[in-house]
C-alpha cells in the first residue's frame, strides 16, 4: 500500500519536472501549451492518489471531484490559449516564442 | 445564508445575458444597451453586497453550504468574513466605475457585448474568490477571473500588441496556476480535506517540516504571479500597456489584489509564523518588488507603461506591510490596496481620457496636453499626488500606516528602503505633472478638445473619493482594521465555520 503511494508521488513529481522544463526550453507555442497540460496532469494525478490511499478501503470523492473540475477548468485555458495562438501566427506569421517580443522595457 | 450568493449571482446572470440584450437593443438600433445594461448590473449586485453587512455586523463570519447533507468538510462552500467582504466591495465599486466609464471609452469598439459580459464575469470570479470558504470554490472563482481577464487583455486582437501581451500572460498566469494546484494536492495529501477552516485548524499546531515549507514555498510563487512581485512581474508591464484602459485600471486596481487577497489568508490563517516563518523571505520580495517597479518606472517613454511599474513598486509597499506580521502592518496594507485601487484606478482612466482624445500613449507626443483639457488634467495631478503619497490624499495616510507599523516591528532597515523607494517614486509622478500639465502645448495636441461627459464622471467621482479618504480617512480606517482583526484572528474564523 505504501509503497504504490510513494511510486505514483514520484511520478507526478517528474511530470511537473517535465512541465516545467518543457516550459522553460521549448520555443514552439503550442509546445508550451502543452507542457502547461502536463504540468496539471501531474497535480490531478497526486490528488487521485491521494484519495485512494489517504483512508484504507475508501475513496475520497472530494479529490475526485475537485480532479475533474481542475481538468474542465483547464479545457478553458486551453481553449483561450489556442485562440491566442491562432491570432499570434496571423500577426507574427511564426510560432517561435523567441520572435515574439516586440513588447520591451 | 442565502444572501451571501446574490451579488456573484446577479453579477452572472448580467454577464450571460449582456450579448443576448446587446443583440436584441442592435435590432431597435439603439446605442450603448450593454454598457447601460452592464452598469445597472454592477449596481444592483453593490446593492446586494452592502446588505451583507449587517448579518455579518452580527455574527462574524457568514456561512452558505448547499443543501443540509453537504456540509463544510467534505463539500464546497462559501464563507465570509470582514476581509473577504472589505475586497468584495472594493471590487464590484470599482467594476462600476469602470462600465460607466467604458459607455464612451469603448463607443468605437467592436465587440462590446463580448466586452461587458467578460467584465461582468470577471468581477463575479473575484466576488467569488474572496467568499470562497474552500479551495475548490476558489479555485473555480479564480480561474473564472483569470480566463475573462486574459481575453480581455487581448480584447484589441487587430493589434499585435494585444495578442502578445495577452499570450504572455496567460502562460505566467496558468502556470501559477497550476503550481498552486499542485501544491493544493500536496496539503490535500497531508490534511485530508480542502476547506481553509480545517487546514488551518489541522496545521495549528504543526512544527515547521520541509515538506510544510516547500507547499508553502509553491503556493507563495503561484501567487506572486498574480500579485507581480518582483521575480515573476513580466506579464504586468505588458499586460497594463496594451488592455484598454478602463482593463488597465481594474487589472491594476482590482486583478493583482485578488493575489494579495489569497496571499494573506495563506500567510495568516492557513500557516502562521510559528509554522513558517515568513517575515526574511517577504521583506526580501517587498524590497525587490518596489526597487526594480520605481527604478525601472524612472525609464519608460510610454505614459501607461510606467503607471504600471508604478504598480508593481506600490504591491512592494503592500507586501512591505504583509512581511511585518502584525495587526498594525495588516491594516497599513489592506488600507494601502484600497487607496491603490482609487488612485490607480483614477491615474489609467485619466490616461485613457487622454489617449482617448489624442490617440497617443507616448509622453513626448502628449506635452502640454493638460493645459487643453482642465479636468482630466486636475483629476490627474490629484490621482498623481496621491500615488506619491502628499498629506491630504489618501495615498499618505496608508503609506504612514505601513511606515509606523514597520517601525513598530523594529524593521528599521525595511522601513528606510520604503521611504526612499517612495521619495524615488515622487520624481517620475512630478515628472508626468510637469511635461504633461505645466508645458505649452504645440501642433496637434494645441487643437484638442475635452473628452466627453461618461469618461468625465467617473473620473470626478474618484477624484472626490482621493480627497474624502485623505482629509476624512475615519470609516476606511475602521473598515480596514475590522478586516486586518479578521485576517489576524484565525482561532475565530476556525471555530466559526467547524461548528456547524
Amino acid at each position: 500500500m505504501g509503497f504504490e503511494l510513494y511510486v505514483f508521488i514520484a511520478s507526478s513529481a517528474v511530470l511537473l519536472a517535465i512541465g516545467l522544463y518543457g516550459l522553460m526550453v521549448k520555443r514552439n507555442m503550442v509546445k508550451l501549451v502543452m507542457s502547461l497540460e502536463i504540468m496539471l496532469s501531474a497535480a490531478t494525478l497526486n490528488f487521485v492518489n491521494f484519495a485512494s490511499h489517504r483512508i484504507v478501503g475508501m475513496i475520497d470523492p472530494l479529490a475526485h471531484v475537485f480532479a475533474i473540475i481542475a481538468i474542465s477548468v483547464e479545457a478553458c485555458v486551453i481553449g483561450v490559449a489556442l485562440t491566442f495562438i491562432i491570432n499570434v501566427y496571423r500577426h507574427y506569421k511564426t510560432l517561435d516564442i523567441r520572435k515574439v517580443k516586440r513588447l520591451r522595457w | 445564508m442565502l444572501l451571501l450568493i446574490y451579488p456573484m449571482l446577479i453579477l452572472s446572470v448580467f454577464g450571460i445575458l449582456t450579448p443576448v440584450i446587446s443583440r436584441l437593443a442592435e435590432r431597435l438600433s439603439l446605442k450603448n444597451i450593454g454598457g447601460a445594461w452592464a452598469f445597472f448590473g454592477f449596481l444592483i449586485a453593490l446593492i446586494a453586497d452592502i446588505r451583507l453587512i449587517n448579518p455579518l455586523r452580527r455574527e462574524g463570519v457568514l456561512l452558505f453550504t448547499i443543501g443540509s447533507s453537504a456540509k463544510p468538510p467534505i463539500a464546497g462552500f462559501l464563507a465570509v468574513d470582514w476581509l473577504g467582504y472589505f475586497f468584495s466591495l472594493l471590487f464590484i465599486t470599482l467594476g462600476l466605475i469602470s462600465s460607466l466609464y467604458s459607455l464612451d471609452y469603448m463607443s468605437h469598439d467592436n465587440g462590446l457585448e463580448a466586452y461587458y459580459s467578460l467584465l461582468l464575469l470577471m468581477v463575479a470570479g473575484m466576488v467569488g474568490l474572496a467568499f470562497a470558504g474552500d479551495f475548490i470554490t476558489f479555485y473555480v472563482f479564480w480561474e473564472i477571473m483569470s480566463l475573462t481577464s486574459y481575453c480581455l487583455v487581448g480584447f484589441r486582437k487587430h493589434k499585435w500588441e494585444a495578442i502578445e501581451a495577452g499570450f504572455k500572460y496567460l502562460v505566467m498566469s496558468a502556470t501559477g496556476t497550476t503550481i498552486v494546484l499542485f501544491s493544493l494536492s500536496l496539503i490535500y495529501g497531508i490534511t485530508g480535506t480542502l476547506s481553509f477552516a480545517h487546514i488551518a485548524a489541522s496545521l495549528l499546531k504543526a512544527p515547521p517540516s520541509p515538506l510544510l515549507s516547500m507547499i508553502f514555498i509553491l503556493l507563495i510563487i503561484g501567487f506572486c504571479v498574480k500579485t507581480a512581485a518582483v521575480p515573476f512581474h513580466f506579464w504586468l508591464p505588458d499586460a497594463h500597456q496594451v488592455a484598454p484602459s478602463s482593463i488597465s485600471a481594474m487589472l491594476s486596481g482590482v486583478v493583482t489584489k485578488t493575489g494579495i487577497y489569497a496571499l494573506i489568508r495563506t500567510l495568516y490563517l492557513i500557516f502562521s509564523l510559528s509554522t513558517v516563518n515568513f517575515t526574511l523571505l517577504f521583506a526580501v520580495l517587498s524590497v525587490l518588488t518596489m526597487t526594480v517597479g520605481n527604478v525601472l518606472a524612472l525609464l519608460q517613454k510610454d505614459v501607461k507603461r510606467l503607471l504600471a511599474y508604478s504598480t508593481i513598486g506600490h504591491m512592494g509597499y503592500i507586501l512591505l506591510a504583509l512581511s511585518l506580521g502584525t495587526v498594525n502592518g495588516l491594516t497599513g496594507g489592506i488600507l494601502h490596496v484600497f487607496n491603490h485601487a482609487i488612485m490607480k484606478g483614477l491615474a489609467f482612466l485619466c490616461i485613457g481620457a487622454i489617449i482617448y482624445v489624442t490617440g497617443s500613449r507616448n509622453i513626448d507626443d502628449l506635452i502640454g496636453v493638460g493645459r487643453r483639457m482642465p479636468i482630466t488634467s486636475i483629476t490627474f495631478a490629484i490621482s498623481l499626488l496621491s500615488l506619491s503619497g502628499v498629506p491630504f490624499f489618501n495615498g499618505f495616510i496608508s503609506k504612514y500606516l505601513i511606515f509606523t507599523a514597520a517601525l513598530e516591528a523594529k524593521a528599521y532597515l525595511l522601513t528606510v528602503i520604503g521611504l526612499l523607494n517612495s521619495g524615488l517614486s515622487v520624481v517620475y509622478y512630478l515628472r508626468l505633472i510637469q511635461l504633461l500639465m505645466l508645458r505649452k502645448p504645440s501642433g496637434k495636441i494645441a487643437k484638442v478638445k475635452e473628452a466627453p461627459i461618461f469618461i468625465l464622471i467617473p473620473l470626478i467621482v474618484m477624484a472626490f473619493l482621493c480627497i474624502l479618504f485623505g482629509v476624512w480617512p475615519e470609516p476606511v480606517y475602521k473598515f480596514a482594521r475590522e478586516a486586518a482583526i479578521a485576517a489576524y484572528s484565525k482561532v475565530q474564523y476556525i471555530l466559526a465555520v467547524t461548528k456547524v
